[in-house]
């Protein structure tokens, strides 16, 4: 027993390490990042990241990947900040029909065999298509309440912290630990197993595609309750960075090895790098360099210590 | 007999591509037809050399995509142009600068891969930001003009058929070739269908990868060192729209993004069916938002065809 | 207005011409200030960063401020820069010079800027936030005076090609729109096709060369800038007639004017931004911290190139660079006191 669960502890102790190497980093050169308001400026940002990060990881856990991810969360945030906000019924109705369309996807990819790459690039013109003509121009106003929960200001613990840890631990415990969480990741490790133990396929995709469509949503609107306002490019950023985000949570491309802890610690990694870089000044030719030597060095930790583990 | 051909694994894009002609002829007329064709031989001929080395990337197996294909262009031209400072003598010392950087950059890239454990996405991913800084830093994003020959070169045409469209024809007749009848074509589809099959038959997997990820980044940078020949300089964002091109045309020629299967004259029919297929939604006058839903749903509607039929 | 721009333009060229820079005023020599910038992969925005490095190089040399950083994000994307602001603020900066990438979509983290005590200016890509100030550029007239010149050229009208530029971004939005009420207003144009160039030189080339073959004779094409040697371009290849190309204000547009002027009397005009505005936009921030009151709004001229000035203009543009104007104190004053 003690055996299986090491290596999984193992995996989500890894990313945590790095986190804290970074942390540790930021506080030495910024003082004043070690304090609430510090890291409620500095991790507001993450909570998006981090919802986006899950929405890819259930992707990845049935071994496609999103590449409409960032299109589809700046869709959702203008919705947010358009429908949801005049008539928050049709609001409602325009996320559950993307959502429900997202499901389709899952079950079109795995009727027809579709490699979820193209169709998922094909899908990001369409929300992209679809946001530009919902609003044209930037604009639009988060609702009041989401607004308020974003900018909630708890005693002790920064909101983002909070928040950081209940999506963590609520995926967790639904993936991880419930039995049909169990069955869905075993889909991307043994499709074929799980079919003949008379699980549906097509209903698993669908599912997770559905997951993922439903904390994309979850995404957009809580980039917009930190930005006020929406605009149709204002995520695009968050399919390449969802992606590195489950990476650098421990997750793998193939056989549905993914971590929901793992990942949200990736999505603030991530973030935190940005700050990181933004606190040592750099020359701005090399901003951009530093930002992808960050992202190998925190990789090349990970094997590091990953060889040493390996060693012992 | 038509069963058949509808399972090439080229047909459907070469199908797309001919019905955006047709669209374009219908509204505007079979003059703008034949210009239309010309200009999407020139403008396919860039995506298909950067799509050559993706589709081989991507043969490769799953997780394997080459995302420092932008930045690596700009980098390669970027140098290249200021190298040549706009000297006819100085084109052949340009274009084996270009060459060399190319093979510098796509060992870079496997370095990350290979030593570092990295995803190749995310390794490529990081490696771009790097090569895009580079590309600032070393001219600050002037544009110096490329040598003349050099430039009528790439923008010349004979009987209507661009100079740059005839060798980027032959070049893919090339890879066609090796990949079909040599050792290292045959290497990079056994390893995409099968690395520790492939391993256990002998086949030296790190250096057919390496070799992989080395094609991908000098064909990238050739293509830069033309686009900007073509385009009168390079500019620090040239490449921008070749990442997501690069991935679509190589998917939708038939190339299998599980790996292990690749498909040259498909490259071909993708990239004029992209060209056109802007260039239709164009001429219709459409707005920036029906016209990007429209891409979007044509790509997936050809995936659809193009994949239904077999397996 | 033509007289405006080009009086605004000389004392530019003046100013480039002799970088002077007035010595102290003591009450800001402890503040810093520093520039969010959420793009720099053009010409444009590294001639931006360039005279940002010059001019607040020399102001922070002779002790007008502390500190002046550029910081630039690694993808142009609202949510970036919202975490670069956000960082901005944690540095402990007192003003914060933003060129944003969306015009709605920064104004949570402004808004946190604003509270914690921080002047925040925007320019170019301004926020709409009410507590920031703006250096706005007037995105519709600029696409407006492109038609009125053509009017006047073209007493009869005709066909125009419109290159524009990022799909979804305001300022595409704006100077098209400008565009279209100055096509509306003449009652003699007609706009027979629209592509979307990306203010890219390569793209708008491939863009004008696909729709081409399906267009009737081209009078004109109205552009947004950093567009008007790809269309040059692409008319050549299809072997038509080169129309009148509005042109921006990177150097291989100027040079290419230039040529076809030398040879057959090509008129045309160029409007654009200049990327010096980013000085203006230092200058105000400093005016601000050093208690001034300046209005929220202020409103920069943009650069108008015509055949008269061309020559005098291409002199100053550094080959493969974009045509300037950088700003002193005295500008901004200058800029201030007239609006308010």
């Amino acid at each position: 027993m003690r055996d299986i669960i090491n290596p999984r502890l193992f995996r989500t102790l890894l990313p945590a390490v790095s986190l804290a190497i970074l942390l540790a980093a930021i506080f030495y050169i910024q003082p004043r990042a070690m304090s609430y308001f510090g890291l409620n400026l500095m991790l507001n940002l993450a909570i998006p990241i981090a919802l986006a990060t899950i929405a890819q990881m259930f992707i990845l856990c049935v071994n496609d990947l999103d590449l409409s991810i960032g299109s589809y969360v700046s869709l959702m945030a203008c919705i947010a900040a358009t429908l949801l906000q005049e008539t928050p019924l049709l609001g409602i109705l325009a996320i559950a029909g993307c959502i429900a369309v997202y499901a389709a996807l899952g079950a079109l990819i795995q009727l027809r065999n579709l490699p979820s790459i193209v169709v998922t690039l094909g899908m990001s013109f369409v929300w992209l298509g679809i946001a530009v003509m919902l609003l044209p121009t930037p604009g639009g106003e988060a609702p009041g309440w989401i607004r308020s929960l974003m900018t909630l200001k708890p005693a002790y613990v920064p909101f983002p912290i909070i928040a950081s840890i209940v999506i963590a631990l609520v995926v967790h415990i639904a993936l991880m630990k419930s039995s049909y969480g169990v069955v869905l990741r075993g889909a991307g490790g043994n499709a074929r197993a799980v079919e003949r133990s008379g699980w549906s396929m097509v209903r698993i995709k669908a599912t997770m595609f559905a997951l993922a469509g439903f904390f994309g949503a979850l995404s957009g609107i809580a980039l917009v309750g930190l930005t006020t306002s929406a605009d149709a490019n204002i995520a695009l950023r968050y399919t390449l960075l969802s992606i590195a985000g489950v990476i650098l949570g421990g997750g793998e491309f193939v056989g549905g090895r993914v971590s929901p802890i793992g990942a949200v610690i990736g999505a603030i990694t991530l973030t935190l790098t940005g700050s990181f870089l933004s606190f040592l000044r750099l020359n701005p030719d090399w901003q951009i360099g530093a930002q992808g030597a960050i992202l190998i060095i925190v990789l090349a930790l990970r094997v590091l210590i990953n060889r040493l583990e390996a060693r012992k | 007999m038509i069963a058949a051909i509808f399972r090439l694994p080229w047909f459907w894009s070469w199908f797309g591509a001919v019905l955006m002609v047709v669209a374009i002829i219908a509204v505007s007329g079979g003059a703008a037809g034949a210009g239309v064709v010309s200009a999407a031989l020139l403008f396919g001929s860039f995506f298909v050399i950067v799509a050559i080395g993706q589709m081989l990337v991507i043969t490769t197996g799953p997780g394997n995509v080459d995302l420092s294909i932008p930045s690596s262009m700009t980098l390669v031209a970027t140098v290249a142009m200021k190298v040549m400072d706009g000297s006819d003598g100085m084109i052949l010392v340009g274009l084996l600068l270009a060459l060399v950087l190319g093979i510098l950059i796509g060992s870079a890239n496997y370095l990350v891969i290979r030593l570092l454990n990295i995803p190749p996405i995310i390794a490529t991913l990081s490696t771009s930001f790097i090569y895009q800084s580079l590309a600032i830093w070393y001219n600050r994003g002037l544009r110096i003009k490329p040598p003349e020959a050099l430039g009528d070169f790439a923008t010349g045409k004979i009987l209507g058929l661009p100079y740059l469209a005839i060798a980027t024809i032959m070049l893919a007749a090339i890879m066609h070739v090796v990949l079909r009848r040599t050792v290292y074509g045959q290497s990079v589809l056994a390893i995409g269908q099968n690395a520790r099959a492939a391993r256990l038959a002998g086949i030296n997997v790190n250096r057919v990868r390496y070799l992989t990820y080395t094609l991908c980044a000098v064909f990238s940078a050739i293509c830069g060192f033309f686009l900007a020949a073509f385009s009168g300089g390079a500019a620090l964002n040239m490449g921008e729209e070749y990442l997501l091109a690069s991935i679509a045309v190589v998917v939708i020629g038939g190339t299998s993004v599980a790996g292990g299967f690749s498909n040259v004259p498909g490259l071909w029919g993708a990239a004029l069916f992209m060209f056109l297929l802007v260039t239709m939604l164009n001429t219709f006058g459409l707005g920036a938002g029906p016209r990007l839903i429209l891409t979007g749903l044509i790509i997936i509607g050809v995936i659809l065809a193009a994949s239904g039929r077999d397996r | 207005m033509k007289s405006l721009t080009a009086s605004v333009l000389g004392l530019g060229v003046a100013i480039v011409a002799a970088t002077t820079v007035q010595p102290a005023v003591a009450d800001t020599s402890g503040k810093k200030i520093a520039l969010s910038n959420n793009y720099a992969g053009n010409s444009w925005r590294q001639a931006m960063l360039n005279s940002w490095e010059k001019v607040t190089g020399e102001a922070v040399k002779n002790g007008v401020v502390a500190a002046a950083d550029p910081f630039t994000t690694a993808e142009n994307q609202v949510t970036e820069q919202a975490a670069q602001i956000q960082n901005l603020i944690l540095q402990g900066y007192d003003a914060i010079v933003i060129n944003a990438a969306s015009p709605e979509g920064l104004n949570g983290a402004v808004k946190e800027a604003c509270d914690a005590g921080i002047t925040v200016v925007s320019f170019d890509g301004v926020v709409t936030e009410p507590c920031a100030w703006r250096i706005a550029v007037d995105f519709k007239k600029m696409g407006k005076s492109e038609v009125e010149y053509l009017a006047e050229k073209y007493p009869d009208g005709g066909n125009l090609l419109e290159i524009r530029g990022l799909a979804g971004v305001f300022v595409d939005d704006e100077i098209s729109a400008g565009i279209h009420e100055g096509v509306a207003e003449s009652g003699k144009f007609k706009i027979v096709g629209s592509v979307h160039g990306n203010w890219a030189q390569d793209v708008s080339q491939k863009a004008v060369a696909g729709i081409l073959p399906s267009l009737p004779e081209i009078t004109a094409v109205v552009t947004q800038g950093g567009d008007g040697y790809g269309a040059a371009q692409a008319f050549k290849a299809a072997g038509r007639d080169t129309p009148t190309i509005i042109m921006g204000n990177r150097h291989d547009e100027l040079t290419w004017w230039k040529e076809q002027k030398d040879a057959n009397g090509y008129e045309t005009m160029s409007v654009s931004i200049a990327p010096g505005v980013s000085t203006l936009a230092f200058w105000v921030a400093q005016q601000i911290l050093d208690g001034k009151d300046v209005p929220k709004d202020l409103t920069v001229p943009f650069l108008r190139i015509d055949q008269g000035n061309l020559e005098a203009n291409l002199e100053n543009t550094q080959a493969g660079g974009v045509a300037n104007v950088e700003y002193s104190q005295q500008d901004a004053i200058k800029v201030i006191d007239e609006a308010s």
